[in-house]
């Protein structure tokens, strides 16, 4: 299984990377791939390209803010493999994030 | 013990077992003590700044855990303030969360040093370890958190 993510919050210090980490956390422990972008304070870091996005068996939007790049997932949306879900969600309940995201 | 963390956390910002119940309570001890050791110019325009993401969306993350946290002018260089209560309390009334460990944010409004916001999110990482959040629960001795917090790396 192959994840991507994006995850963005308002103030972009501890939520954004805090939901990194859970989301990351949670795949590794499942033996997935997975790969997250995070759009915070410190910039675009662990930028994701398109083909990336294209190789994903799913990909998780965990963004509470408009963010950079969104056309890159246009097609894995209408395809309906994208899950939207609040950055404090996933911190709060990564692996019924994950679950959930499994099911798409 | 790097630099950054020396920037980032001092020690007079670590207040372990205290009995506030409230989030004002906290906040107000937190931005109190902020202003005293230079962290802060003006104590009114950061609580604002802080009630105001408190007002989106409540920074309790779980795991006993509350971020509060503030972009605000009246800040000067990055720093986190910690909270340690001694009985768990509800973050916001309203939310079922309770919260005893809560970790105060904040940030000038233009980011200058990236090397300070690194270390706030890398320690904003750990606070997802359970041993880490387990030795936060139980610690009681400031020097010893001050090192426990410090020794997050970038």
């Amino acid at each position: 299984m192959k994840v991507v993510a994006v995850t963005a919050c308002p103030t972009g210090v501890a939520h954004t990377y805090m939901a990194q980490e859970a989301i990351e956390k949670e795949c590794r422990k499942r033996g997935y791939e997975v790969k997250v972008e995070t759009q915070g304070s410190m910039g675009i870091e662990n930028e994701l390209e398109q083909e990336e996005v294209d190789a994903a068996d799913i990909v998780i939007l965990a963004v509470a803010i408009g963010i950079d790049g969104e056309e890159r997932f246009e097609e894995k949306m209408d395809a309906g493999k994208v899950l939207q879900v609040d950055p404090g969600e996933v911190i709060k309940r990564p692996v019924e994030t994950i679950d959930e995201a499994e099911k798409l | 013990m790097s630099n950054v963390a020396k920037d980032v956390i001092k020690k007079e910002m670590i207040l372990l077992q205290q009995d506030a119940k409230t989030k004002e309570e906290v906040l107000h001890y937190l931005v109190e003590t902020a202003a005293e050791n230079q962290l802060i110019t003006a104590q009114q325009p950061f609580l604002e700044a802080v009630l105001n993401r408190e007002s989106e969306v409540p920074t309790a993350i779980g795991y006993q855990i509350a971020i509060p946290h503030g972009k605000s002018s009246t800040v000067s260089a990055p720093f986190i303030g910690f909270l340690q209560t001694k009985e768990d309390f509800i973050w916001t009334q309203g939310h079922e969360e309770e919260v005893k460990l809560i970790f105060l944010i904040g940030v000038p409004l233009e980011n200058e040093n990236n090397i300070h916001l690194k270390f706030i999110s890398q320690l904003s990482k750990k606070l997802l370890d359970e041993t880490f959040r387990a030795q936060l629960l139980a610690i009681t001795d400031v020097n010893q958190a001050y090192e426990l917090l410090s020794s997050i790396t970038i």
